[in-house]
């Protein structure tokens, strides 16, 4: 298999201070493959996420290596110049992100934003851009995409604005998806529809992933392997399955235990009979 | 997430007070102002005399005639007050520009550019800052001799460097939104993220500044030019007339109260709509409602 992504020795300090916040990451993502991150809050998840991106802002850098495999070729992310990122953001890697009122500008139309980069990188303009903005809409299953394209991101609903982010990450056709906790900031009764609509989406697409998350059951079943991370580190990694019923890790361990616990918990069967 | 200075949920209590007030405000401040402005564009097409017009006799008391006088040499000053309210607007509107293009383009380079410009931008804008306007303006004129386009030029690079350091930091807090990653995730380039969500964005907090710049600049130059550093009549501006009338305060009060008033009253017309402005602009307000 060759590998779309590949991170080696990855770590991120802050400018000529101290500890780490990641550290000796390395991990490796074949075309099509499903990779969950799992670790607690501050385990250093987003900031891996962000230097995959060449997004880390000052004082925040990256060492080691993260290789792409775009279109022309391998593109080192660490170090690479941002004319050089922008050639691959977009085309090769797309992402959603955590907060969706976050990320779409409050000051210009939803339609808008998704047409940019259906200009960049398909070369649409006038009537077929319109459809296609129209149309990247209805593919992330927004009903009234017409109103939802007039809309401002604070016109929509949650649900609705996390739909949206993941039609402007998708817009220019990535090869790689990375979703950072796209459901978190969700209500619990429109998680499972976006998280539908990311696997079906990937799937469609035959899309790489990458699914940040702190809920074990979630990325269980999403992720084809999954790499647990603690304190910056890589604690363990495997095959999803294998991992999850014979943890090596002590940590690993306490969030298998944690999930099947509460699990016991919940009165499974009402909760499952009563939904139609 | 807004982008103005204080949050949302600070600025709620305060808009909410100030909200009877701003109306007001906007209505007193765009009459004042519009009165101004159309008098000003009359002044292109239609003046009561000629500007050196010295059939009126000296230093006449304001008459059906002459409605605001005349000055020592015979000339009105009625017109002259006219062609004033036109200097006034050109100079307001001139420095603004300057003052906006030039602290515009310095604040997004310094917000985009590398840490070392960043650094090496902020430290210049400090001086420039703390710089005398007098003292720029007399360079200024020194460099390309006394008039009104010398003092427009210095006002407006006196004023960019305020202009340049709020943009540096707006700028900076958008380009840290969440959105903005977005963006550069599908791919937006750094001129394209400027124009398409960081321009946008920052103008909002720089019209305020810019209209009471606006304000500032018709003062400043009025005291330029009472230092001698603007036009002579018949196209003086009105701080060149007050200069002008000082001598002769005593004869003819008129010559002096009138383009004094009129300074006041562009003045407090600005600052009054500035103030309106300030709701209409605000971003926050647009996505509360
Ligand atoms: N800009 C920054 N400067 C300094 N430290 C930072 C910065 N951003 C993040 N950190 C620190 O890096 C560590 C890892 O942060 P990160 O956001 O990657 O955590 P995470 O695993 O995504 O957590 P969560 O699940 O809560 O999102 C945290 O301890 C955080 O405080
Ligand atoms: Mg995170």
């Amino acid at each position: 298999m060759t590998a779309l992504l590949t991170v080696n020795a990855l770590s991120v300090h802050v400018d000529g201070a101290g500890a780490p916040l990641v550290d000796d990451v390395s991990f490796e993502l074949g075309e099509g493959e499903r990779l969950g991150v799992i670790g607690e809050s501050g385990s250093g998840k987003s900031l891996t996420a962000l230097a995959v991106l060449g997004l880390l802002a000052h004082p925040l850098r990256a060492s080691g290596s993260i290789r792409l495999a775009a279109d022309g070729g391998d593109v080192e992310v660490v170090g690479a110049r941002q004319r050089r990122l922008d050639t691959v953001r977009g085309s090769t890697v797309g992402a959603v992100f955590q907060e969706p009122l976050a990320s779409l500008d409050p000051l210009m139309r939803i339609g808008a934003q998704l047409a940019w980069p259906l200009r960049q990188h398909r070369g649409l303009r006038g009537d077929a851009l319109r459809r296609a903005v129209l149309d990247a809409l209805a593919d992330v299953q927004l009903a009234e995409p017409e109103r939802i394209a007039r809309s401002f991101i604070h016109e929509v609903s949650g649900g609705q604005r996390q739909r949206v982010a993941i039609a402007l990450a998708l817009a220019a056709r990535p090869r790689l998806l990375i979703a950072d906790e796209p459901t978190t900031a969700l209500d619990v009764t429109v998680q499972a529809g976006v998280l539908e609509l990311i696997q079906s989406a990937v799937a469609e697409r035959g899309m790489s992933l990458v699914f940040i998350s702190h809920d074990l059951p979630v990325v269980a079943g999403i992720a084809d392997r999954v790499v647990v991370m603690r304190a910056g580190r890589v604690v363990e990694a495997g095959e999803t399955r294998q991992l999850l019923s014979a943890p090596r890790e002590g940590y690993t361990r306490t969030l298998v235990a944690a999930s099947r616990a509460l699990d016991d918990l919940l009165p499974a069967a009402p909760l499952d009979g009563g939904r139609v | 997430m807004t982008v103005t200075v204080p949050t949302a949920a600070e600025q709620k209590p305060a808009a909410r007070r100030t909200r009877g007030r701003t109306s007001i405000n906007l209505v007193v401040g765009g009459v004042l102002f519009g009165v101004i402005v159309a008098v000003a564009v009359l002044s292109l097409f239609a003046l009561p005399y000629e500007p050196s017009d010295t059939t009126g006799g000296r230093l006449q008391p304001p008459s059906g005639e002459h409605w605001a006088g005349t000055d020592r040499l015979g000339r009105d000053l009625f017109t002259q007050l006219m062609i004033g309210a036109r200097l006034a607007m050109l100079t307001g509107l001139g420095s603004v520009a300057i003052a906006a293009v030039v602290g515009v383009v310095v604040g997004l380079v310094a917000a985009t550019a590398g840490r070392w410009i960043d650094d090496a931008l902020s430290s210049l804008l400090d001086i420039a800052i703390a710089f005398p306007t007098l003292l720029l303006a007399m360079l200024v004129v020194a460099w390309r001799g006394a008039s009104l386009d010398s003092a427009i030029l210095a006002i407006g690079l006196a004023g960019s460097a305020v202009i340049a350091r709020l943009t540096r930091v707006t700028a900076s807090r958008v380009l840290a939104q969440e959105f903005v990653k977005a963006s550069r995730t599908s791919g937006t380039g750094t001129l394209r993220l400027i124009r398409l969500h960081v321009l946008p964005n920052v103008w909002p907090t720089l019209i305020v500044p810019l209209a009471l710049q606006f304000g500032g600049a018709v003062v400043a130059e009025a005291s330029l030019s009472y230092v001698g550093l603007g036009s002579p009549p018949p196209n003086a501006s009105w701080g060149r007339m007050l200069q002008e009338a000082q001598s002769t305060v005593l004869v003819a009060p008129s010559a002096a109260i009138l383009p004094g008033l009129l300074l006041v009253a562009t003045i407090i017309g600005v600052n009054l709509l500035a103030d309106g402005l300030r709701d209409v602009a605000d971003p926050a307000g647009r996505s509360i409602r």
